[in-house]
């Protein structure tokens, strides 16, 4: 039988759990609004009698209760779960949002400024010239808005281009937060081991690891593990980056010209020090990537809408300068009629070599609106039949304009057409995506929430019970002291 | 499940920011008059949109090229109006000077009405549209029809009677060509040498002829062999009349074709671009009816807890 004082004991304990309990409910309190935090709860467990203190016969009670350990109140399935669908969050938020952005650029829903009615003018123009081909006015017309449309041309290129290198830059800065992430990850490795070697949970570091965790797969695919020693590897496509202490990091090397643009510096990705590209496949990474180098229209990115446009500015100035070539100028001046004109500038690299970004009239016809060759026939302007009127090239050009058989567009406003619908369903795929993404990702988090997450009113019930229990430790200790004091003041003084 | 306060109020945030979200693409749809306002608003209905600019712009185009077509034609008809009157003055007079009553001085007197005709004829086969002759063929900014040292009449430098000149003839097919409609064209000018004919009979030189032998007196037998002459000329334009007459049917008929299509094709964009206001206010007003209740839910059941029942 344990002695008197064994009941002191048991209700110091009590006391000392409770206390610990309201403590903890405080500190869940104090974290409710914090984001990374993951309720923690005490593990309490009752203390066996010690058996060698059963000296004699009869039955002892415990000993009381004790804390045995902090836990985390997580689900590792959950938070593997959405670590996965983190990088495709990132990824197609990512997209979505830049492809909102890019089709303001072609925005066709305007009245004024796409490059349809760009398009339009300059066909609109064409036509006058077959009913007025002599007049110099709408000569003038005819220049103006081709030079307009070239214009048009060179800014959605320059844009574009534009938006190219701030991708590329973009990749650069992930690769140097990824980069940062590992090394905090690694350095938080270290000191949780270092910690829970001490015998103590480290729960707040774990907080802040899963919140680095959660950001890098926000970022890149990430796959990660953690061994029975608590030794945690994070894996990009199966390379290990972080390896509990000892990381491989990345490195951005401006060695590359961007796709289609040909635009200098731009980024390739190696494991630091290696000249082996970063093999990935998900994240913010990836969707900036894809929206740098993508030339394809199922994924579509800024090469793609770049060569879409490079190949519609080239083939329209192959289509015009093949028929403007046959016509006849007017004479400038004393000139004669000039024939073999062209009517878009030829670079010395022949076609090909034109793109939207250096489409440009030809110095000739910059130079005098009488060097728009409308005529078949050559012009005598001091004959008697000048032939001014002549409007049969001025027909055939004007004739591209509504033709469906063009060598590489098909039709020229068709091919806009379908580009400009290519670009929207694009961009509302990758909403829809996002949209998408973004429910599974709140349902997990939601659910993460609801075992992890702190509830006031919980704690607030909690507390009320820790409380009574304390104070009824307090009642026990008390009655255990009236006890003593009975036995050791007022036992055994019979007749003093 | 377990429910916390966090829970409810992301829960309750991300809901307020779709009301918010809904609230203000109505709100947007509303003063832009626009459903669409974004490429990706409605890609499938963004096809009908582009398409129906398209073929409005084109049939912009198209309406205004048959514009300058029917003034084109309608100086041309009143031209070709004018010659026959003119062919048939002459005729008249021929028929009255041809029967021999006639003497010598009112032979000349009719001949100076004769002579007027034919420099009238000269005028009216030079008429312009604007700025442009249009009886010239491609030669649209000078005179097509002028007369050499002799009084002999040219079409374009070339001499008009001499109908077998390869020149004359290449300038006779010679026809201002517009494009009408997709890969529809119509030659839209009536060349000199089609409104006068060509060789010893144009009209110009018939008169001329007929003035010559007037003049000199000729008997009433000679000038009687100008009746048939004139008739034939008097022929020879009226088929240009009824040709030009033609085309200005043709032109106007395509002129309502576009106007019906424009109408077709901008209802069509229409309905897919512009706001039904109706139904973008009645989504508006329920989206305020549900933003205004989140709102107030927000203050009844959020504020509440545990804490309020503690004493």
């Amino acid at each position: 039988m344990p002695g008197m004082f064994y009941g002191l004991e048991i209700a110091r304990r009590g006391l000392n759990v409770n206390k610990q309990a309201m403590q903890l409910t405080g500190h869940n309190v104090s974290n409710a609004g914090n984001e990374g935090y993951t309720r923690q709860r005490l593990v309490i467990e009752s203390i066996y009698p010690n058996t060698k203190n059963r000296f004699g016969r009869g039955v002892t009670v415990g000993a009381g209760a004790d804390v045995t350990q902090i836990d985390q109140v997580r689900s590792q399935y959950i938070d593997r779960q959405l670590r996965d669908e983190y990088a495709s969050l990132g990824q197609w938020d990512k997209r979505s949002e830049e492809m909102q952005f890019i089709e303001t650029i072609f925005d066709e829903t305007a009245e004024t400024g796409s490059i349809t009615t760009a398009l339009a003018d300059f066909y609109d123009s064409l036509g006058k010239l077959t009913t007025d081909a002599d007049s110099e006015e709408v000569r003038t017309v005819v220049q103006q808005n081709a030079i307009k449309l070239c214009e048009t041309f060179n800014y959605y290129s320059d844009q574009l281009t534009e938006l190219q290198k701030s991708y590329n830059e973009a990749m650069s800065v992930s690769v140097d937060r990824i980069n940062d992430l590992l090394t905090s990850i690694a350095d938080y490795n270290g000191e949780i081991m270092g910690y829970e070697l001490g015998g103590q949970k480290a729960n707040e570091l774990k907080d802040s690891r899963n919140m680095l965790l959660d950001e890098l797969s926000k970022l890149v695919n990430i796959s990660y593990e953690e061994d029975s020693s608590g030794r945690l590897s994070v894996s990009v496509d199966g390379t290990v980056l972080v390896d509990h202490t000892t990381t491989t990091l990345l490195e951005a090397v401006p060695d590359q010209t961007g796709v289609v643009s040909g635009e200098p510096n731009f980024y390739s990705i190696y494991y630091e020090g290696t000249t082996t590209d970063f093999a990935y496949s998900g994240g913010e990474l990836k969707a900036y990537q894809d929206l740098r180098d993508s030339n394809t229209a199922d994924n579509m990115g800024v090469p793609y809408l770049l060569s879409r446009l490079n190949t519609l500015a080239r083939s329209l100035a192959q289509e015009i300068n093949t028929v403007h070539e046959t016509g006849y100028t007017i004479p400038v001046g004393a000139g004669a009629s000039l024939t073999g004109v062209d009517f878009f500038e030829l670079p010395a690299g022949g076609y090909g070599d034109i793109t939207a970004g250096n489409i440009s009239l030809s110095a000739e016809v910059l130079a005098n609106v009488r060097n728009i060759a409308a005529s078949d026939t050559a012009i005598d302007l001091a004959a008697a039949d000048t032939q001014k009127g002549n409007n049969v090239i001025a027909l055939e050009m004007y004739a591209l304009t509504s033709s469906t058989t063009l060598g590489t567009v098909g039709s020229f406003a068709d091919y806009l057409k379908s580009f400009v619908v290519e670009v929207g369903v694009t961009s509302a795929g990758a909403q829809e995506m996002a949209g998408s993404q973004n429910t599974i990702i709140g349902n997990l988090e939601t659910r993460k929430e609801s075992i992890s997450g702190v509830s006031v009113d919980e704690e607030m019930i909690n507390l009320i019970s820790y409380q009574y229990a304390y104070s009824a430790s307090s009642r026990v200790l008390t009655a255990i002291d009236e006890a003593l004091d009975v036995l050791i003041n007022r036992t055994g003084v019979v007749g003093r | 499940m377990r429910v916390t306060n966090n829970m409810m109020m992301r829960g309750y945030l991300s809901n307020l920011n779709n009301n918010m979200s809904n609230l203000s693409e109505y709100q947007r749809q509303i003063s832009s008059g626009k459903a669409i306002n974004n490429l990706s608003d409605d890609p499938v209905g963004l096809i009908s949109v582009m398409t129906s600019k398209m073929k409005l712009e084109k049939n912009d185009e198209y309406t205004a090229t048959v514009d300058t077509g029917l003034t084109w034609l309608k100086q041309t008809d009143s031209s070709a109006y004018e010659l026959n009157q003119m062919i048939q003055s002459a005729y008249e007079t021929v028929m009255e000077v041809s029967n021999d009553t006639y003497n010598g001085d009112d032979k000349a007197a009719a001949a100076e009405y004769i002579m007027q005709l034919r420099d009238h004829v000269l005028a009216l086969s030079n008429s312009q549209a604007g700025d442009k002759y249009i009886f010239g063929g491609y030669n649209v900014d000078k005179e097509p029809f002028t007369l050499d040292a002799g009084g002999n009449i040219l079409y374009n430098g070339i001499d008009l009677t001499n109908a077998a000149d390869p020149d004359l003839i290449a300038r006779d097919g010679e026809s201002i060509t517009y494009e009408i409609g997709p890969g529809i064209t119509m030659d839209i000018s009536i060349t000199g040498t089609q409104l006068l004919g060509m060789g010893d009979d144009n009209v110009y030189t018939v008169l001329d002829d007929l003035y010559n032998d007037m003049i000199s007196n000729a008997p009433g037998s000679t000038l009687g062999g100008y009746i048939d002459k004139l008739q034939d000329c008097q022929d020879h334009v009226l088929a240009v009349e009824s040709r030009v007459g033609g085309m200005m049917n043709r032109l106007d008929l395509l002129q309502n074709r576009y106007e019906q299509e424009n109408i077709t094709y901008t209802e069509l964009r229409s309905k897919v671009m512009d706001v039904d206001y109706a139904e973008a206010y009645m989504h508006y007003s329920m989206a305020q009816a549900i933003y205004d209740g989140a709102l107030q839910v927000s203050s009844q059941i959020l504020q509440t807890s545990i804490l309020d029942y503690m004493r």
